[in-house]
C-alpha cells in the first residue's frame, strides 16, 4: 500500500478500480420476487395519528365552552342562567370527571397511534433493506458462479 | 447586551445530534448576547387545558416551553407517500411521527411571544420552525431572522414548504458542505419573500465539539484482554435509528483476521477476537466511547449519519481513521479531512478497512491529517463562536 496516492479519494478510487472492475451492477440471472414492489407500492401511508375520529376527538374533548353560563339579557336568559346553576351544582364534578376521562383516552389513544406509524414506518424501510440485500445476494451468488 | 431569541422544536437531550448542536450553539452565543430559547414542544400528546407557556431556567438559558397542536390532516399524508417514493425511491428517515411534526408545529400566540421577548435577531432552527418566517414578516416582530434548517443530507429539504427557512432570511446556518451546496441550490430554485431583499448570506457553522483526552487516556475496562482492535459502530448514542443492514458482529473480526472487534451499539457493548468474545461491563457512555477511539486502529461506522457527523469528528480529535458510508456528512469529513476512507456497500467496507490495517504508513497518515484537520476546524471554540455571532447578528 506504500504506493498509494496521499489524498483519501485517490486511495478510495484505486480500492474500487482493482478487485471491482468486472462486476456488474445487477444479478443477471434472478431477481427478488415482484411481492416486494407491491408491499412498498401499496403500504398505507396515511398516518394513524392524523386519522379523522382522532382529530375530532381533540378538536371537542373540552367541554369548558358547554359548561358555560348561558350568555344573553332578559327574563329569559335569567331562568336559564338560574336552572344551569341549579343542574351545575349537582352535575359538576362528574361531568368534570367525564372531560378527564375523555382526555386521558385522547392521550392514550395518541400514544398508540404514535407507537403504530413508528412501526409502519420501521417496517417499510426493513422491507427496502431486505430487498437490497436480496438483490445484493443474487449478485455475489452470480459471481461465484462466473467463477 | 443583545438578545438572540432561538425558536426550535429540537431543545433537549432527547433529540440526538440536533439537541447537541443547538445546545453548542446557544452556548457559544451565550458569552456575547442574552440567549431566551423558545421550544416548540411537540413530543407530548398536548392536553387539552394546556398552559400556553411555560418558563424554566436551563443553565444559562431561559426556555420558554410553548406547546403545540392542530395537526393538518392532509399535510403530513401527503409529505409522508412522496417522501418514500420520489428522490431515486428513498424510503424516509424520519418516522411517521416526525414527519406529522413538521407539520403540526403551528402554536398559537408563539409569534407574539417572539415579539414580546424583543430579541435584536431571531434565530429558527430545525424544519419544523418552517412557517414562522412569513409569521415573523406579517408581523414585524424581529429586526433580523436568521435560520439554521438542521437538515444535513435529509430529502426532506427538497419540500418547497421549506423554501421559507432558505431565502428571504438575512442569513442561513449550515453544518455541513453537502448542506451548504444544497441550501445554496435551493436558494437559488426557490422565489424570495420580497422581490427587493437580498439572497440570504450563507454561514457555516464549524461546531467545536470538546473532548476530554485525559479522561480517554485509560485503555476501557475489559479492554486489557484484547490487543490491537477496531471500533465497530452499530448504534450510538441511546435513542439513535439502528442500522438495519449490519454484516454482524463476527463477520467483521472474521474478515479483519488478527484483530479484535469492540462494537458500541445499542445494546450491551461487546469485544471479541478469534479466541474470547465478552461483554464489555461498562455502561453506555461518551467518555466511554472516547476510551475505545482514543486506542482502536480503526472506526468503522455502519449506521445512518446525523447532521454533523459528530462521532466522526471524535474519531478524527484523537487521530483515529475512519471509514463511513458514502454521500453522508462523515464521508463529506472523512474526504476534507484526508483522514479516512468511505464505502459504497459491505464489500468495499471491507477493502477499504484492510487497506488501512495492512499499511501502517496509510494509516499513519490518515492519523495525522484527520486529527490536524479536525482540532484546526472543530476543536476551536472562539471560532465557532465568532461564526454563531456572525450568523446571529451579521
Amino acid at each position: 500500500m506504500e504506493h498509494l496516492p496521499l489524498d483519501a479519494r485517490g486511495v478510495v478510487d484505486e480500492l474500487r478500480s482493482a478487485p471491482r472492475a468486472s462486476r456488474s451492477e445487477r444479478p443477471r440471472t434472478w431477481v427478488p420476487s415482484a411481492s416486494f414492489e407491491s408491499l412498498l407500492a401499496d403500504a398505507e401511508l396515511s398516518p394513524v395519528l392524523l386519522n379523522g375520529h382522532l382529530t375530532w376527538l381533540h378538536d371537542n374533548c373540552d367541554l369548558t365552552q358547554a359548561l358555560a353560563p348561558p350568555e344573553g339579557g332578559g327574563p329569559k336568559a335569567f331562568v336559564r342562567r338560574l336552572v344551569h346553576r341549579a343542574v351545575l351544582a349537582v352535575l359538576r364534578p362528574y361531568l368534570l370527571k367525564v372531560q378527564d376521562c375523555v382526555a386521558e383516552t385522547a392521550r392514550a389513544l395518541d400514544a398508540v397511534a404514535r407507537r403504530v406509524d413508528d412501526q409502519a414506518a420501521t417496517q417499510l424501510r426493513t422491507i427496502g433493506a431486505l430487498r437490497a440485500d436480496l438483490v445484493e445476494f443474487a449478485t455475489r451468488v452470480d459471481e461465484r458462479l462466473d467463477e | 447586551m443583545r438578545r438572540i431569541v432561538l425558536v426550535t422544536a429540537r431543545w433537549g437531550d432527547s433529540h440526538g445530534e440536533s439537541g447537541v448542536v443547538l445546545r453548542l450553539l446557544a452556548g457559544a452565543l451565550s458569552g456575547q448576547a442574552e440567549v431566551e430559547v423558545v421550544s416548540l414542544v411537540t413530543s407530548e400528546p398536548c392536553p387539552p387545558h394546556a398552559e400556553a407557556v411555560r418558563t424554566r431556567r436551563d443553565s444559562v438559558f431561559v426556555v420558554h416551553e410553548v406547546p403545540v397542536k392542530e395537526p393538518h390532516r392532509a399535510h403530513a399524508g401527503l409529505l409522508r407517500a412522496a417522501l418514500a417514493f420520489g428522490g431515486g425511491g428513498r424510503l424516509p428517515e424520519m418516522s411517521g411521527p416526525s414527519l406529522v411534526e413538521v407539520h403540526r408545529a403551528q402554536a398559537s400566540g408563539v409569534v407574539d411571544l417572539i415579539a414580546s421577548l424583543g430579541g435584536d435577531s431571531v434565530l429558527l432552527a430545525g424544519p419544523e420552525t418552517w412557517w414562522l418566517p412569513g409569521a415573523l414578516h406579517l408581523a414585524r416582530a424581529a429586526p433580523r431572522v436568521v435560520s439554521a434548517p438542521l437538515l444535513g443530507d435529509d430529502p426532506l429539504l427538497e419540500l418547497a414548504e421549506l423554501g421559507p427557512l432558505v431565502s428571504g432570511l438575512d442569513a442561513v446556518g449550515v453544518l455541513s458542505r453537502g448542506e451548504r451546496r444544497r441550501i445554496a441550490g435551493r436558494a437559488q430554485a426557490a422565489p424570495s419573500r420580497l422581490e427587493s431583499s437580498p439572497p440570504a448570506e450563507i454561514v457555516e457553522l464549524d461546531v467545536a465539539f470538546a473532548i476530554n483526552r485525559p479522561a480517554a487516556d485509560q485503555l476501557m475496562v475489559g479492554m486489557s484482554h484484547f490487543g490491537r482492535f477496531v471500533v465497530l459502530l452499530t448504534g450510538f448514542p441511546e435513542g439513535s435509528p439502528a442500522a438495519e443492514r449490519s454484516p454482524g458482529h463476527d463477520y467483521v473480526r472474521r474478515l479483519l483476521g488478527p484483530f479484535a472487534v469492540a462494537e458500541v451499539s445499542l445494546g450491551p457493548w461487546s469485544v471479541s477476537d478469534s479466541r474470547q468474545s465478552r461483554v464489555v461491563p461498562v455502561k453506555a457512555s461518551r467518555p466511554n466511547l472516547w476510551k475505545l477511539l482514543a486506542h482502536a486502529e480503526l472506526c468503522l461506522d455502519l449506521r445512518p449519519q446525523g447532521i454533523v457527523g459528530r462521532e466522526t469528528l471524535e474519531s478524527l480529535l484523537f487521530g483515529t481513521p475512519v471509514v463511513v458510508p458514502e454521500g453522508t456528512v462523515a464521508a463529506e469529513i472523512a474526504e476534507a479531512s484526508q483522514g479516512g476512507l468511505w464505502y459504497r456497500d459491505y464489500g468495499e467496507l471491507f477493502d477499504a478497512a484492510k487497506a488501512i490495517l495492512d499499511s501502517p504508513s496509510l494509516r499513519a497518515r490518515l492519523s495525522r491529517e484527520g486529527r490536524a484537520w479536525a482540532e484546526q476546524v472543530h476543536g476551536d471554540q472562539r471560532r465557532f463562536s465568532a461564526q454563531a455571532v456572525r450568523l446571529a447578528f451579521g
